[in-house]
C-alpha cells in the first residue's frame, strides 16, 4: 500500500472520484428534473391551470440552465488543459 | 536521405494510427446515441467526426515525448516510434476485427514500451511510471464510470418514473446529442494530441525542429485532426454494435446516463491531471447503466471478453512492437527494415480488407 501511495497521487484520485460522482449524478438529476418538469408543465397547460404550468416551466428553465452550465464548464476544462 | 525516408515513414504510420484510433474509438462516442435512436447512424458519425476535428484544435499542449515518464526519453528513437506505432495499429485492427473496444492509447504505449524493451532492455522502462500512469488508471476508470453511471440511472428513473414515456424518451435523446458531442470533443483533444506528439518528436529527432521547446507545425495539427476525423467518419461498425447493443439493450435514459457519466469522469480526470482511457470509461459506464437496472441485463460474457482485451492490450501491442523492432533490425540500423515492415503492413491491410469483403458477401448470401 505504501508503495502504491508513493506512485499514485491519491489526492488527485480522490478529487476525480468525488467530482465525478457529484457532477455525474448532479447532471443526470438536473436533466431528469428538466424533462419531468417540462412534462408536468405541458399537462398543466392542457388542463387549463396556467399558473401551475408557468411554475413548472420555470423549474424546467432552471434545470436546463444548470445543464448548460455543466456543458460550458466541460468545454472550459478542455480548453484549459 | 535515409533519415528523410524514415521520417516520412514515421509520419505516414503515425497518421495511419490516428486513422485507426478514429474508427476504433468512434464507438465510444456514437454507439449509445445510435442504439437508442437519438441520432441516425450516419448523422451520429458525421457529428462525431466534425467534433473530433474541432477538438484536435482546441488544445495544443502536446507532450514533448511520447510515453513520457514511462520509458527513458533517451531510448525513444525514430525506429522505436515506428515499431511502437506498428504494434499499436496491429492490435487496434485485431480488436476491431473481433468487435472489442480496447484502448488505442494503451496500444500505443504498449507498442513503444515493447520496442524500447527490444532496443534498450528493461532498464529503459520506468516501472513506477507504467504502474502509476497506465495500469492503476486502467483499473480505476471502468469501476468509477460503472458506479457513477449506475447511481445516475437510478436517480433518473426515480425522477421520471411516473411521467409519460414518449416525452421522457425524446428528452433523453436530445440530451444524448449534447453529451455525445461533449465526448467527441474530449476524444479529439485527447487522442489527436498523441499523434501530434509522435510526429513532433520524429521532427525533433530528424533535426527539423529544435529539441528545446519545439512548436507543433500547423500542417501536423491539420493532418492529425483530418486523420482522426476521417477515421471516425469511416466508422468501426463492429465495435459500435458491441458497445451499442451487445453489452446491454439500453433505453434513452440509460444512454444519457452512460454518456453523461462518461464525459464527467473523463473531464474530472483531465482537470486533475489523472490519465484515464476514454474506451475504459465509456465501456464501464454502459455496463453500470445496465447493471443498475437489472444485473442480468448485462451480457457478462461480452463484458468478460472486453476485459480480456483490455488486459491483453499492453502485452500484445508490446510484443508486436518488440517483434517489429527486432525484425527491422535484421536489415541493419537504416531505413530498409522499416520499409519492409511498412510494405508488409500495407499488404496485411489489403488482405484484411479482402477478407472483410468476403465475409460481407457470405453474410449477404446467407441473409438472402
Amino acid at each position: 500500500m505504501t508503495v502504491l501511495a508513493a506512485i499514485i497521487d491519491t489526492g488527485a484520485l480522490l478529487e476525480v472520484v468525488w467530482v465525478s460522482f457529484a457532477a455525474g449524478v448532479g447532471l443526470t438529476l438536473a436533466f431528469s428534473l428538466a424533462i419531468a418538469a417540462a412534462s408536468r408543465a405541458t399537462q398543466q397547460r392542457r388542463g387549463g391551470t396556467l399558473g401551475s404550468a408557468i411554475a413548472w416551466w420555470v423549474v424546467t428553465a432552471v434545470c436546463a440552465l444548470v445543464c448548460a452550465a455543466a456543458v460550458v464548464t466541460g468545454v472550459t476544462v478542455m480548453l484549459s488543459k | 536521405m535515409d533519415a528523410d525516408l524514415l521520417l516520412y515513414l514515421v509520419v505516414g504510420v503515425a497518421l495511419a494510427f490516428d486513422f485507426t484510433n478514429g474508427f476504433h474509438d468512434t464507438a465510444n462516442v456514437v454507439a449509445t446515441s445510435i442504439s437508442t435512436r437519438a441520432l441516425r447512424p450516419r448523422a451520429a458519425i458525421l457529428l462525431a467526426a466534425l467534433l473530433n476535428f474541432v477538438g484536435a484544435f482546441l488544445s495544443l499542449e502536446v507532450a514533448a515525448t511520447i510515453a513520457s515518464g514511462i520509458v527513458e526519453s533517451s531510448a525513444v528513437s525514430m525506429s522505436v516510434i515506428f515499431a511502437g506505432l506498428v504494434g499499436a495499429i496491429v492490435w487496434n485492427l485485431v480488436t476491431w476485427y473481433f468487435g472489442l473496444p480496447s484502448s488505442s492509447s494503451h496500444a500505443l504505449i504498449g507498442g513503444v514500451v515493447g520496442a524500447v524493451l527490444a532496443s534498450h532492455g528493461p532498464d529503459a522502462v520506468i516501472g513506477e511510471g507504467l504502474l502509476g500512469k497506465v495500469i492503476v488508471p486502467a483499473l480505476i476508470a471502468p469501476v468509477l464510470a460503472f458506479c457513477v453511471a449506475g447511481v445516475a440511472i437510478i436517480v433518473a428513473y426515480r425522477v421520471v418514473g411516473r411521467q409519460r414515456p414518449g416525452p421522457v424518451t425524446r428528452g433523453f435523446r436530445l440530451g444524448q446529442v449534447v453529451s455525445g458531442g461533449l465526448l467527441a470533443l474530449a476524444h479529439g483533444t485527447n487522442d489527436a494530441q498523441k499523434t501530434m506528439g509522435v510526429i513532433t518528436l520524429a521532427l525533433v529527432a530528424h533535426g527539423t525542429l529544435p529539441a528545446e521547446d519545439p512548436e507543433v507545425p500547423l500542417w501536423v495539427v491539420v493532418s492529425a485532426a483530418t486523420a482522426i476525423a476521417l477515421g471516425t467518419y469511416s466508422g468501426g461498425w463492429r465495435i459500435i454494435r458491441t458497445m451499442g447493443s451487445r453489452i446491454i439493450r439500453m433505453d434513452a435514459a440509460q444512454g444519457f446516463s452512460a454518456q453523461g457519466a462518461g464525459a464527467v469522469v473523463i473531464l474530472a480526470a483531465t482537470h486533475a491531471g489523472f490519465p484515464l482511457s476514454t474506451t475504459h470509461v465509456i465501456s464501464g459506464a454502459v455496463m453500470g447503466s445496465g447493471a443498475a437496472k437489472r444485473l442480468s441485463a448485462v451480457r457478462w460474457g461480452v463484458a468478460g471478453n472486453i476485459a480480456i482485451a483490455w488486459v491483453l492490450t499492453l502485452p500484445m501491442a508490446g510484443a508486436t512492437g518488440a517483434l517489429v523492432y527486432g525484425f527491422s533490425s535484421l536489415f541493419g540500423g537504416g531505413v530498409a527494415g522499416p520499409v519492409v515492415v511498412a510494405v508488409l503492413l500495407v499488404l496485411g491491410l489489403i488482405g484484411l480488407y479482402l477478407l472483410r469483403l468476403r465475409q460481407d458477401e457470405v453474410a449477404a448470401a446467407e441473409a438472402a
